[in-house]
């Protein structure tokens, strides 16, 4: 019985053991990666790789679309374009399924629009259909005047699988998961149409470059497609957008502060629109 | 203090220093000391007798319920690891998310079973469980009774086989001839009683057997599809999965033996979808029938007029507090708590929960009794038979001798009018199926497309 309970109660300090040297080697591996010296990765990950497996993955994965990267987006239809030619035009308490049940149609070309730089494949994520009518108020701003047949207002999101190289989270010590949030474009509108979307795209991506610069990894994991007020002198009547992104990076924690990454992107953000005004100057 | 007293003081000191080191010296022997205590003396000192081996959490010794602890330490240390394997297990299967080519559609349609339908058009019409048959339960808000068990006037348990024969509780709900519906009263005044007519009452919170007939808007089918097509393709586990409308009829059978005089009948379900089977005694003569619920469905004795209130058209709040006040047409039939409710003695111990539900219930019913009271001339709670649930209700007393029991097969229902009266859960499927090709063009293949790639 007594021996039974040594060794029960030796288990865990064996395990302390284990586990400092495991902690122990991982340093010394990092420190080596660091220096530059060329060696084996860890086979077993860092503690906080763990903890964050499913955030971590839903991020960083390279080999699957996850829900965890998506561009979203707010697509205003008239209802009587989603009917085929001579199609009755239904019941208005069927209006919302005909909306949902058609709603690829108009989520689809972002995807196919996305395909390049930003994803190398993509697909529909989660989307909610709803059609509002004239004297409907359950809007408070209209963006346009809904037509007699009703207006379908589609909020949906396309999740992707990057095209763009992410780093390696793998090799970051003290790992924690830090975002950071920005208007793309310093707040300004583009065309709604697929020039101006490529233009926020190349922003999100060139921000999420400074970051893996400054941190060896970074992910896109939103960029958000807003409708902007409508325009004046909006030429072809495309209306415009507005563009949100928002990104994960792996810091070190005891390298860095909890708004560390925010601050970086800001400065990222800074520099680049600085290259952009003084494009002679070739400081980095 | 001169120099005596601290040399005293340092000397006392220095003793109980002494005496302490020598208590824990004993003290350690005696915990590690296997042999017995006369062995152990120190300086010819007998020690006290050891404890009991087995004394347990009393500082002494690995007794049963310290080992017990370290045991359950470490079964959790062995638990919370094997939860971060687990863990890391499902994430790999959450992360397989199959591709859009690859979710059940694919998979259905290369199994070669060309019958199977797609997941988008496959439906599941929710069919409640019964009970074990002929009981009834002690609930909250009253008796619930299972098939067989009736509900009676004065509270008696009486089973439906006391008071009828050719009952068979082994066929489910036989399906109706046929649906004929009728416009429900769109005021809330109901026909006057006559001098002479005997009113009846049945109030129940809900009916509890379900029949094949089901009566639904187009808008709660819509709601229902859209639910439906959002886990089909995003969360097929989800029991949202094949959601259909919530329509179906539940049935009571209505046994009236009441022969004082011509019965006006007032049958009131708070809940669900009622179809009320009528059965007459001999020598009952039936005056009239007025439903009160939401779905109202009724298979009559030809020749008795009746008429029937929706709820929802004259009450939409049910919010605390919004039934409590005394106004027309507050036509929603609350029952009157009764000290058997598990509810009201729950109320009376203080739990605030039940004192609030039991609050509603008592002005929500004081509220209805003064419509019932305004429209019929009459107490609520004369003539009444009441339950939370049942299929089965007694009105008057148990007959001499059994009545025959009257099945819905082959019988015309009159309902009231829905977009959607069918019979049959097929049916009710077939609808929704219909409306999804509709809506969808023709084509559910194109609601989720394929992943796209990027073209090598």
């Amino acid at each position: 019985m007594r021996v039974i309970i040594f060794i029960l109660m030796a288990l865990p300090l064996a395990w302390f053991y284990v586990a400092m040297y495991w902690g122990f080697t991982i340093t010394k591996d990092i420190a080596a990666f660091e220096r530059g010296e060329s060696m084996t990765l860890p086979v077993l990950p860092p503690i906080k790789w763990l903890n964050d497996r499913g955030a971590l993955q839903t991020a960083f994965s390279t080999e699957e679309i996850t829900t965890g990267r998506s561009v979203s987006t707010e697509i205003t239809v008239p209802f009587a374009e989603l009917l085929q030619d001579g199609e009755a035009l239904p019941p208005v308490e069927l209006k919302p399924l005909y909306a949902t049940l058609r709603a690829s149609a108009y989520l689809m070309p972002l995807c196919d629009e996305m395909l390049g730089t930003l994803a190398l494949a993509c697909e529909i994520g989660a989307f909610k259909a709803s059609v509002r009518h004239p004297g409907d108020h359950r809007s408070l701003i209209s963006r346009a005047e809904y037509p007699e047949d009703g207006l379908v207002i589609l909020k949906g999101a396309i999740h992707y699988l990057p095209a763009y190289a992410l780093g390696n989270p793998a090799i970051v010590p003290n790992a924690d998961m830090n975002g950071a949030r920005m208007r793309l474009l310093q707040g300004a509108q583009v065309p709604d149409t697929a020039a101006g979307r490529q233009e926020i795209f190349a922003e999100a991506l060139a921000l999420c470059d400074g970051l893996r610069d400054r941190f060896g990894n970074c992910v896109i994991r939103q960029i958000s497609l807003d409708p902007g007020p409508p325009q004046r002198d909006d030429p072809d009547g495309s209306g415009t957008l507005r563009a949100t992104a928002s990104f994960n990076v792996l810091v070190d924690k005891t390298k860095y502060r909890r708004d560390g990454v925010q601050a970086a992107l800001d400065e990222v953000a800074t520099s680049r629109l600085a290259a952009i005004e003084n494009p002679d100057d070739t400081r980095p | 203090m001169d120099e005596q007293q601290k040399q005293d003081f340092a000397a006392r000191l220095q003793r109980i220093q002494a005496q302490k080191a020598e208590d824990a010296a004993e003290a350690m022997e005696a915990e590690f000391a296997l042999p017995p205590p006369s062995e152990n003396s120190t300086d010819g000192v007998q020690l006290p007798p050891l404890p009991p081996v087995n004394a347990g959490g009393d500082g002494s010794g690995f007794g049963p319920v310290r080992i017990g602890m370290i045991l359950i330490v470490l079964l959790a240390l062995v638990g919370y690891g094997a939860f971060y394997l687990l863990e890391m297990a499902d994430d790999k299967s959450l992360l397989a998310r199959p591709e859009a080519s690859t979710l059940p559609i694919g998979e259905i349609a290369q199994a070669g079973d060309i019958q199977a339908p797609h997941p988008l058009l496959t439906f599941v019409v929710a069919r409640d469980e019964l009970g074990a048959p002929g009981r009834r339960i002690a609930t909250d808000r009253g008796w619930e009774h299972t098939l067989g068990s009736v509900a009676t006037p004065d509270g008696a348990q009486v089973q439906v086989t006391d008071i009828a024969t050719g009952f068979d509780p082994s066929v489910p709900d036989e399906k109706p001839g046929k649906l004929a519906s009728f416009a429900p009263n769109d005021t809330c005044t109901l026909r006057r009683p006559t001098d002479g007519d005997v009113v009846r009452n049945v109030r129940f919170g809900h009916a509890t057997r379900p029949t094949q007939v089901h009566a639904f808007s187009d808008a709660g089918m819509v709601a229902a599809l859209i639910t439906h097509t959002n886990a089909a393709l995003f969360n097929p586990k989800s029991y949202e999965f094949g959601l259909t409308a919530r329509g179906r009829l539940n049935r009571v059978d209505v046994f009236v033996t009441d022969t004082s005089g011509p019965v006006y009948l007032v049958l009131q379900s708070m809940g669900g979808n009622t179809l009320w089977n009528v059965h007459r005694g001999p020598g009952v003569r039936i005056a009239h029938v007025a439903m009160i619920g939401n779905t109202s469905g009724i298979v009559v004795p030809q020749g008795v007029s009746f008429e029937a209130l929706r709820i929802t058209d004259f009450v939409t709040n049910f919010e605390f507090g919004s039934n409590d006040e005394i106004r027309p047409c507050m036509i929603a039939p609350y029952r009157l708590p009764k000290p058997f409710w598990e509810g009201q003695q729950k109320a009376q111990k203080g739990n605030t929960l039940f004192e609030n539900q039991m609050y509603t219930f008592n002005a929500g019913h004081r509220a209805f009794a003064a419509w019932y009271q305004d429209a019929l001339g009459v107490d609520p709670e004369t003539g009444l038979t009441e339950a939370e649930g049942a299929g089965h209700a007694l009105v008057g007393p148990v007959p001499a001798g059994p009545l025959g029991y009257r099945s819905l097969a082959g019988q015309t229902v009159y309902i009231t009018e829905a977009d959607h009266l069918l019979i049959g859960d097929d049916a009710v499927a077939t609808v929704h199926r219909d409306l999804m090709l509709a809506a969808s063009g023709g084509d559910v293949e194109a609601v989720l497309p394929p992943v796209r790639r990027v073209q090598p």
